[in-house]
Protein backbone atom coordinates (compact mmCIF):
# COMPACT_ATOMS: atom_id res chain seq x y z
CA UNK A 1 0.00 0.00 0.00
CA UNK A 2 1.45 3.33 -0.94
CA UNK A 3 1.85 6.07 1.60
CA UNK A 4 -0.46 9.05 1.54
CA UNK A 5 2.39 11.30 0.61
CA UNK A 6 4.94 10.56 -2.02
CA UNK A 7 7.95 11.77 -3.92
CA UNK A 8 7.37 13.25 -7.33
CA UNK A 9 9.85 12.96 -10.17
CA UNK A 10 9.00 14.88 -13.29
CA UNK A 11 10.46 13.76 -16.59
CA UNK A 12 10.47 14.68 -20.26
CA UNK A 13 11.63 12.70 -23.24
CA UNK A 14 14.63 14.71 -24.46
CA UNK A 15 13.27 14.86 -28.01
CA UNK A 16 9.84 16.03 -26.93
CA UNK A 17 8.48 19.09 -28.67
CA UNK A 18 5.50 21.36 -28.07
CA UNK A 19 3.10 18.50 -27.32
CA UNK A 20 5.29 17.12 -24.59
CA UNK A 21 5.53 13.83 -22.71
CA UNK A 22 2.84 11.65 -21.13
CA UNK A 23 3.29 8.58 -18.95
CA UNK A 24 0.52 6.03 -19.47
CA UNK A 25 1.52 2.88 -17.60
CA UNK A 26 3.89 1.48 -15.00
CA UNK A 27 4.74 -2.15 -14.34
CA UNK A 28 5.71 -3.83 -11.05
CA UNK A 29 9.39 -3.09 -11.70
CA UNK A 30 8.69 0.62 -12.02
CA UNK A 31 9.22 0.78 -15.79
CA UNK A 32 7.03 3.45 -17.33
CA UNK A 33 5.58 3.45 -20.84
CA UNK A 34 4.10 6.41 -22.60
CA UNK A 35 4.29 8.61 -25.62
CA UNK A 36 5.66 11.97 -26.63
CA UNK A 37 5.30 14.39 -29.50
CA UNK A 38 8.41 15.48 -31.33
CA UNK A 39 9.15 18.96 -32.67
CA UNK A 40 6.62 18.33 -35.46
CA UNK A 41 4.07 16.93 -33.02
CA UNK A 42 4.50 13.44 -34.43
CA UNK A 43 3.83 10.92 -31.67
CA UNK A 44 6.35 8.28 -30.63
CA UNK A 45 6.48 5.74 -27.83
CA UNK A 46 8.94 5.62 -24.97
CA UNK A 47 9.91 3.45 -22.06
CA UNK A 48 11.56 4.86 -18.96
CA UNK A 49 13.63 2.45 -16.91
CA UNK A 50 13.62 2.65 -13.15
CA UNK A 51 17.00 4.41 -13.27
CA UNK A 52 15.49 7.16 -15.42
CA UNK A 53 16.93 6.02 -18.72
CA UNK A 54 14.49 6.78 -21.53
CA UNK A 55 14.35 4.75 -24.72
CA UNK A 56 12.09 5.81 -27.57
CA UNK A 57 10.51 3.48 -30.08
CA UNK A 58 8.39 3.37 -33.20
CA UNK A 59 7.15 0.16 -34.71
CA UNK A 60 8.43 -0.32 -38.27
CA UNK A 61 6.35 1.61 -40.79
CA UNK A 62 4.57 3.77 -38.31
CA UNK A 63 3.98 7.45 -38.82
CA UNK A 64 2.38 7.91 -35.40
CA UNK A 65 2.77 5.68 -32.37
CA UNK A 66 0.05 5.61 -29.75
CA UNK A 67 0.56 3.92 -26.40
CA UNK A 68 -2.71 3.04 -24.69
CA UNK A 69 -3.78 4.40 -21.32
CA UNK A 70 -3.68 2.36 -18.17
CA UNK A 71 -1.61 -0.76 -18.51
CA UNK A 72 0.36 -0.80 -21.74
CA UNK A 73 3.37 -2.51 -20.17
CA UNK A 74 3.33 -5.92 -18.53
CA UNK A 75 5.64 -7.31 -15.82
CA UNK A 76 8.00 -8.64 -18.48
CA UNK A 77 8.35 -5.18 -19.97
CA UNK A 78 6.44 -5.92 -23.17
CA UNK A 79 4.58 -2.93 -24.51
CA UNK A 80 1.38 -2.98 -26.48
CA UNK A 81 0.95 -0.07 -28.80
CA UNK A 82 -1.31 1.12 -31.54
CA UNK A 83 0.44 2.29 -34.64
CA UNK A 84 -0.90 4.55 -37.30
CA UNK A 85 0.77 2.89 -40.24
CA UNK A 86 1.55 4.47 -43.55
CA UNK A 87 -1.67 3.04 -44.94
CA UNK A 88 -3.44 5.14 -42.29
CA UNK A 89 -4.91 2.10 -40.67
CA UNK A 90 -4.68 1.48 -36.99
CA UNK A 91 -2.80 -1.74 -36.36
CA UNK A 92 -2.39 -3.20 -32.91
CA UNK A 93 0.96 -4.36 -31.70
CA UNK A 94 2.99 -3.97 -34.87
CA UNK A 95 6.06 -4.58 -32.78
CA UNK A 96 6.69 -5.41 -29.18
CA UNK A 97 9.70 -3.55 -27.90
CA UNK A 98 10.89 -4.55 -24.49
CA UNK A 99 11.95 -2.34 -21.69
CA UNK A 100 15.64 -1.69 -21.19
CA UNK B 1 -20.17 -11.52 -21.05
CA UNK B 2 -21.42 -9.35 -18.22
CA UNK B 3 -22.81 -5.92 -18.95
CA UNK B 4 -21.83 -3.41 -16.31
CA UNK B 5 -24.08 -0.47 -15.52
CA UNK B 6 -23.28 1.47 -12.40
CA UNK B 7 -26.26 2.29 -10.16
CA UNK B 8 -27.47 5.76 -11.05
CA UNK B 9 -25.90 5.76 -14.48
CA UNK B 10 -27.98 7.52 -17.09
CA UNK B 11 -29.64 5.88 -20.03
CA UNK B 12 -29.77 8.91 -22.32
CA UNK B 13 -27.28 9.38 -25.16
CA UNK B 14 -23.95 10.57 -23.84
CA UNK B 15 -24.58 9.13 -20.40
CA UNK B 16 -23.93 5.72 -18.87
CA UNK B 17 -21.02 3.68 -17.59
CA UNK B 18 -17.38 3.55 -18.70
CA UNK B 19 -15.09 0.78 -17.45
CA UNK B 20 -11.42 1.68 -17.34
CA UNK B 21 -9.62 -1.10 -15.50
CA UNK B 22 -9.66 -4.44 -13.71
CA UNK B 23 -7.16 -5.84 -11.24
CA UNK B 24 -6.05 -9.44 -10.65
CA UNK B 25 -8.76 -9.88 -7.99
CA UNK B 26 -11.43 -8.97 -10.52
CA UNK B 27 -12.35 -5.59 -9.08
CA UNK B 28 -13.39 -3.26 -11.87
CA UNK B 29 -13.21 0.52 -11.81
CA UNK B 30 -14.53 3.26 -13.99
CA UNK B 31 -16.94 6.15 -13.98
CA UNK B 32 -20.52 6.88 -14.85
CA UNK B 33 -22.55 9.85 -15.99
CA UNK B 34 -26.05 10.35 -14.69
CA UNK B 35 -28.94 11.31 -16.93
CA UNK B 36 -28.54 14.89 -15.75
CA UNK B 37 -25.35 15.90 -17.49
CA UNK B 38 -25.00 18.85 -15.14
CA UNK B 39 -23.99 16.37 -12.46
CA UNK B 40 -20.25 15.62 -12.55
CA UNK B 41 -19.17 12.10 -13.46
CA UNK B 42 -18.66 9.80 -10.49
CA UNK B 43 -16.14 7.03 -10.00
CA UNK B 44 -16.95 3.48 -9.01
CA UNK B 45 -15.36 0.21 -7.96
CA UNK B 46 -17.23 -3.05 -8.57
CA UNK B 47 -16.15 -6.20 -6.76
CA UNK B 48 -16.50 -9.73 -8.06
CA UNK B 49 -19.87 -10.10 -6.33
CA UNK B 50 -21.18 -7.20 -8.36
CA UNK B 51 -21.28 -4.79 -5.44
CA UNK B 52 -20.66 -1.20 -6.49
CA UNK B 53 -18.97 1.46 -4.42
CA UNK B 54 -19.30 4.91 -5.91
CA UNK B 55 -17.10 7.83 -5.01
CA UNK B 56 -16.26 11.42 -5.82
CA UNK B 57 -12.84 12.91 -5.38
CA UNK B 58 -13.01 15.76 -2.85
CA UNK B 59 -13.61 18.99 -4.73
CA UNK B 60 -14.66 17.25 -7.93
CA UNK B 61 -16.93 19.35 -10.12
CA UNK B 62 -17.42 20.18 -13.80
CA UNK B 63 -16.38 16.98 -15.63
CA UNK B 64 -16.06 15.15 -12.34
CA UNK B 65 -14.12 12.07 -11.26
CA UNK B 66 -12.41 9.77 -13.76
CA UNK B 67 -10.63 6.72 -12.31
CA UNK B 68 -8.19 5.22 -14.81
CA UNK B 69 -6.43 2.27 -13.20
CA UNK B 70 -6.53 -0.11 -10.24
CA UNK B 71 -3.67 -2.16 -8.85
CA UNK B 72 -3.60 -5.55 -7.18
CA UNK B 73 -4.27 -3.99 -3.77
CA UNK B 74 -7.38 -2.18 -4.95
CA UNK B 75 -5.69 1.21 -5.06
CA UNK B 76 -7.27 3.37 -7.75
CA UNK B 77 -5.70 6.29 -9.55
CA UNK B 78 -7.20 8.80 -11.90
CA UNK B 79 -8.06 12.44 -12.22
CA UNK B 80 -10.83 14.86 -11.48
CA UNK B 81 -11.69 18.38 -12.46
CA UNK B 82 -12.53 21.12 -10.03
CA UNK B 83 -15.13 23.84 -10.54
CA UNK B 84 -12.66 25.75 -12.75
CA UNK B 85 -12.02 22.71 -14.97
CA UNK B 86 -8.50 22.31 -13.61
CA UNK B 87 -7.26 18.70 -13.59
CA UNK B 88 -6.04 17.09 -10.39
CA UNK B 89 -4.70 13.59 -9.99
CA UNK B 90 -5.93 11.38 -7.19
CA UNK B 91 -5.16 8.09 -5.51
CA UNK B 92 -7.88 6.21 -3.65
CA UNK B 93 -6.71 3.68 -1.06
CA UNK B 94 -8.74 0.53 -0.64
CA UNK B 95 -10.21 1.94 2.58
CA UNK B 96 -11.75 4.69 0.48
CA UNK B 97 -9.38 7.46 1.47
CA UNK B 98 -8.73 9.77 -1.47
CA UNK B 99 -5.59 11.86 -1.75
CA UNK B 100 -5.17 14.59 -4.35
CA UNK B 101 -2.00 14.70 -6.43
CA UNK B 102 -0.90 18.05 -7.84
CA UNK B 103 2.53 17.77 -9.39
CA UNK B 104 4.82 20.76 -8.86
CA UNK B 105 4.95 22.69 -12.12
CA UNK B 106 1.42 21.82 -13.15
CA UNK B 107 -0.61 24.68 -14.56
CA UNK B 108 -3.60 26.01 -12.69
CA UNK B 109 -5.70 27.28 -15.58
CA UNK B 110 -8.69 25.54 -17.13
CA UNK B 111 -7.75 22.14 -18.60
CA UNK B 112 -4.28 22.39 -17.13
CA UNK B 113 -3.08 20.42 -14.14
CA UNK B 114 -2.29 16.82 -13.23
CA UNK B 115 -3.67 13.51 -14.46
CA UNK B 116 -2.63 10.32 -12.65
CA UNK B 117 -2.94 7.48 -15.13
CA UNK B 118 -1.56 4.24 -13.73
CA UNK B 119 -0.29 2.61 -10.56
CA UNK B 120 1.72 -0.55 -10.01
CA UNK B 121 1.49 -3.06 -7.12
CA UNK B 122 4.09 -1.12 -5.16
CA UNK B 123 1.95 2.00 -5.30
CA UNK B 124 4.15 3.95 -7.70
CA UNK B 125 2.03 6.21 -9.88
CA UNK B 126 2.72 7.61 -13.31
CA UNK B 127 0.86 10.14 -15.33
CA UNK B 128 1.31 13.54 -16.84
CA UNK B 129 0.58 17.19 -16.29
CA UNK B 130 -0.14 20.21 -18.39
CA UNK B 131 2.06 23.12 -17.41
CA UNK B 132 1.02 26.77 -17.55
CA UNK B 133 1.85 26.80 -21.28
CA UNK B 134 -0.24 23.68 -21.91
CA UNK B 135 2.86 21.57 -22.55
CA UNK B 136 2.68 17.98 -21.30
CA UNK B 137 5.26 16.42 -19.00
CA UNK B 138 5.47 12.99 -17.45
CA UNK B 139 5.75 12.29 -13.77
CA UNK B 140 6.52 9.42 -11.47
CA UNK B 141 5.27 9.45 -7.89
CA UNK B 142 6.82 6.92 -5.57
CA UNK B 143 5.40 6.02 -2.17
Amino acid sequence: MRAQDGTNTNFDVPAAGPFGTVGFGINPAGVIAGEYGDASNVLHGFVRAKDGTITTFDPPGSIQTFVPFGSPINPAGVIVDDTLAQAMCLTASCALPTAP
Amino acid sequence: MTVIDAPGAGTAPGTGTVVNGINPAGTIEGFFAESNLNIPNQGFARDTKGTFTTFDAPGAAAIGTNPLSINAHGVITGWYTDASNVFHGFVRANDGTITTIDVPGAGTGPFQGTQAVATNPAGAITGFYFDASNVLHGFLRTP
